[in-house]
């Protein structure tokens, strides 16, 4: 497997804002690689460089310098059209305020990613049923986000991040808005994608919601400051059969 | 992203919020409204003018007081008009001067009181005057709006003043006047009027108190007259569209603001500029065209309506409503090519970061 790219593989990225005369730094060459299968957590305080380097990792931003490969492409130097279709076909996001269209319905929410890659109206329908059931919402295919619960809602947007079988989950606060045991059970989710393969990127500020990931990564002020492997790590399932129970 | 997932979210996107897709759509509606019904109504009076002359004849003079035109009381005589007869004679300056009891009858007035039994000869009673039919008329037919023109009876005028209006008086509203060829009628013209100034005592270089026009002239006013019209119908129904325009794009503009987050989300998740374009370009297309349609349909009522109740002739022209539904079209575009470009060229950073 020597020979296959890493998932993410960034290369000294640096990132300056220019607010007026002023510039600001937000990363100073961070250099990162994320293999196949990880679960990689990003902690760090505000104005660490944690959500500056989640953007540039979800393509939705392009690094000022430095190389940034996903899945062996350079996509640094990318247009804005490219990075869009990249975003579409590699990428999974789940956002800290779900981030669901209103008013309408968890199965459109999910086919959503896919009126973008020219994927038919049948087969659309038919993966965001799958998507849908696989994260437990099979039976509320036709709830609006306002039906639905908070945990609800977050794994509607987990499902819409996997309709397009993307190489990389990048999840940014994915459990910001939810109570702690919600938080569990979305947790218990990204351990069971990741279980089948998936990689995922994290980004957290709850040192106990980072220890669900297999390795933890700490910003400061635009660089790495720690890059280790979690010790022990917490499992979604045994802490809330442990709860059912006890 | 195809044309059909486009058309669903811009119908839903406008679903949402009926009202306000309602009042951005309504300048257009009354734009193709107002396009539809003007046209129609423009189109009627035309033909109806055209009709008009048409069976006027051809080397007709037209002598009218003043500049106010007077309809109604003055008959016309066979004769003059170049109306053939079907059966008998007409009356001529004879009867004038003797102002005769006879009359020349229209097909339409043989078929109702003779039928199929020979009319010339008989004695028809008009108003209680018996008068003998002397001649039928041959048939014209309906005028293209409805009138029929062989519902008509003719007589000397002289009779119909003294004997049938009763009036003590010989004076007329209006003299129609047959030269002898269409080469004479500038020379008629000319004729008549230097007359009509020694009887009226004017000198030659005063302006005459009456008109002579002939046929020529009218057919140009009245054409005159219908491109004035057009060109303000026109003017008016630009002016109302740009209007309408102005709605759609404020709208637009509004709901490109409101739905930030969802722009930011849609192009996370892969949508590219073009995808966000199209997609707030559609929605503009789709009020418009709705708008169109309302529209098509409020103008079409509305001469239909002009026509029957008000008797007013009106002519729906398709090309025209084919033009004003592909304008009302063009309006959507032009209005939503704005808002829909500063959607496209929204980050999606910020745009996901909008309150």
């Amino acid at each position: 497997m020597s020979s296959r790219a890493a998932v993410v593989d960034t290369q000294g990225i640096e990132k300056v804002y220019s607010m007026g005369d002023m510039k600001v730094h937000a990363l100073r060459g961070v250099s990162l690689r994320i293999e196949a299968g990880e679960f990689l957590a990003v902690m760090g305080a505000s104005g660490s460089g944690k959500s500056t380097f989640m953007n540039l990792v979800g393509c939705l931003d392009r690094p000022t310098a430095g190389a940034f490969l996903l899945n062996g492409k350079d996509v640094s130097r990318f247009s804005r059209d490219q990075l869009a279709g990249v975003r579409g076909r590699e990428i999974g996001f789940v956002f800290q305020g779900f981030n669901l269209l209103p008013r309408t319905s968890a199965l459109e929410n999910v086919e959503l990613p896919m009126l973008y890659q020219g994927v038919s109206a049948k087969e659309r329908k038919k993966r965001a049923s799958e998507a849908l059931a696989r994260v437990g919402l099979g039976d509320r295919v036709d709830h609006t986000p306002a039906q639905l619960s908070g945990g609800q809602q977050q794994r509607v947007a987990i499902a819409r991040a996997l309709v397009n079988r993307p190489v990389l989950l990048l999840a940014d606060e994915p459990t910001g808005n939810l109570d702690s045991q919600t938080s569990i059970e979305v947790m218990a989710i990204f351990q069971e994608l990741n279980d089948q393969g998936l990689t995922i990127l994290l980004v957290t500020h709850e040192s106990d919601i980072a220890e669900h990931a297999r390795r933890v990564v700490v910003f400061k002020d635009g660089v790495v400051l720690s890059d280790r492997p979690v010790q022990k790590r917490r499992i979604a399932r045994i802490q809330l059969a442990a709860e059912a129970t006890g | 992203m195809n044309i059909f997932a486009a058309l669903r979210t811009a119908l839903r996107a406008l679903r949402k919020n009926k009202l306000r897709s309602f009042l951005a759509a309504l300048g257009i509606v009354i734009a193709v409204a107002a396009v539809i019904a003007t046209v129609a109504i423009g189109e009627g009076a035309k033909a109806k003018v055209a009709d008009q002359m048409a069976s006027l004849g051809s080397n007709l003079l037209m002598i009218l007081p003043g500049s106010v035109m007077q309809h109604g009381a003055a008959t016309g005589a066979g004769a003059v008009r170049g109306w053939p007869l079907a059966d008998g004679e007409a009356f001529g300056r004879e009867e004038d001067a003797a102002a005769a009891k006879v009359c020349l009858i229209g097909q339409t007035v043989k078929d109702k009181l003779f039928g199929d039994s020979p009319a010339v000869g008989e004695q028809i009673r008009v108003r209680h005057v018996p008068c003998k039919v002397v001649g039928v008329l041959s048939a014209k037919g309906q005028s293209s709006w409805g009138q029929d023109q062989d519902d008509v009876v003719l007589m000397p005028w002289t009779t119909l003043v003294r004997r049938i209006i009763g009036s003590q008086s010989d004076a007329v509203g209006q003299l129609m006047v047959s030269a002898r060829s269409p080469q004479s009628v500038s020379e008629a013209q000319r004729e008549i009027t230097s007359l009509l100034k020694q009887r009226h005592h004017q000198s030659e270089q005063s302006e005459p108190d009456f008109q002579v026009r002939n046929l020529a002239e009218m057919q140009n006013a009245a054409q005159e007259q219908t491109k004035t019209i057009a060109l303000l119908l026109g003017s008016v129904a630009l002016i109302s569209l740009i209007v309408g325009a102005i709605g759609i794009a404020n709208v637009m503009l509004v709901s490109v603001t409101e739905r930030t987050r969802e722009i930011g989300i849609r192009m996370a998740v892969g949508a590219r500029g073009r995808d966000v374009m199209f997609q707030f370009l559609t929605e503009a297309v789709v009020l418009a065209a709705v708008g169109g349609a309302i529209g098509l349909f409020l103008g079409t009522g509305v001469a239909k309506y002009m026509a029957i109740q008000a008797q007013w002739p009106t002519l729906l022209s398709p090309p025209v409503m084919i033009g004003t539904m592909i304008l009302a079209g063009l309006a959507g575009i032009i209005a939503g090519f704005y808002p829909a470009l500063r959607a496209s060229r929204l980050d999606p950073i910020d745009a996901l970061r909008f309150e």
